[in-house]
């Protein structure tokens, strides 16, 4: 089965590929992408989902192998018998708190420094609306989310916030997300964290 | 190596990250390490290199009552002077 979802805006394709999946016994199903953006957030719900993501690129369009596991449903996938606890940071400003924004600024500095210490981590951040602006050029605390980064933080920016601040171009850490794949990670979340 | 300094409430802070960055010098905040206290939680941590310039533009700029720690080797901290 092929499903061709070029020209549709992001999270269209995630949608199609959610509810082919679904659909889906056994087997597999290539979906049609034709940017970069939707093709990362495509193969990243289906291995979010357990299955197997096969991309091939011709001429700017990506087709996407998308290969259902064999243990009936997305939700029967088969999950380690003590799952950790899930804790999402959900960080909705450039500033922390409600009140001063120069003390704002220098609070969210300091919570990302202290964060990156703790032994549990939040995974992953989250970024939206003038939040965008810490993970993008002239951020002060780049250093602090690409250490998290690579101590295996998932750090994810809000494309339609990027896009509204004219910083599409300019995102410096992370990648760029959807409401989708946003929505999933705060309902799948057992403790949400609103710095 | 760096040194951490400390001040006596976040406004203070505020005016001394102020007029170091005006004089762009490579300056961070930084959460109070655990092992230093003071009433406020946040520090500012530069390269020992600068150290005295710091001082003396913060001193100048009327701020006293700063604390300065240096961060050795390992992690721990040692009051400077």
């Amino acid at each position: 089965m092929e499903i061709d979802c070029r020209g549709k805006a992001c999270p269209q394709p995630v949608i199609t590929a959610k509810q082919a999946l679904e659909q889906l016994k056994e087997g597999e199903v290539v979906l049609v992408v034709d940017n970069p953006s939707s093709s990362e957030n495509v193969e990243r719900f289906a291995r979010s989902q357990g299955c197997s993501v096969h991309v091939v690129e011709k001429e700017g369009d990506y087709y996407l192998r998308l290969g259902k596991p064999r243990s009936g449903g997305t939700s029967a996938f088969p999950q380690e018998g003590k799952k950790a606890r899930k804790t999402v940071a959900y960080i909705s400003s450039q500033f922390l708190g409600i009140g001063d924004d120069t003390l704002g600024a220098i609070l969210m500095k300091v919570f990302l420094k202290t964060l990156l210490e703790m032994e549990n981590k939040p995974n992953p951040l989250i970024f939206i609306n003038s939040g965008v602006k810490l993970t993008s050029e002239g951020s002060e605390v780049l250093e602090s989310l690409r250490a998290l980064a690579g101590a295996g933080v998932e750090i994810l920016s809000c494309g339609t916030c990027l896009d509204f601040y004219g910083l599409k171009e300019k995102l410096r850490v992370g990648i760029v997300s959807n409401m989708y794949d946003i929505a999933r990670s705060l309902l799948e979340a057992d403790t949400i964290i609103r710095p | 190596m760096t040194c951490v300094l400390l001040f006596d409430s976040v406004h203070q802070v505020m005016r001394a990250e102020k007029l170091l960055k005006k004089r762009n010098l490579q300056i961070d905040l930084i959460p109070v390490p655990r092992e230093i206290s003071s009433d406020c939680g946040v520090a500012i941590e530069l390269p020992s290199e600068i150290k005295e310039e710091a001082l003396h533009l913060i001193g100048r700029g009327g701020l006293s009552n700063v604390i300065c720690y240096r961060r050795i080797e390992g992690g721990s901290f040692e009051k400077d002077g």
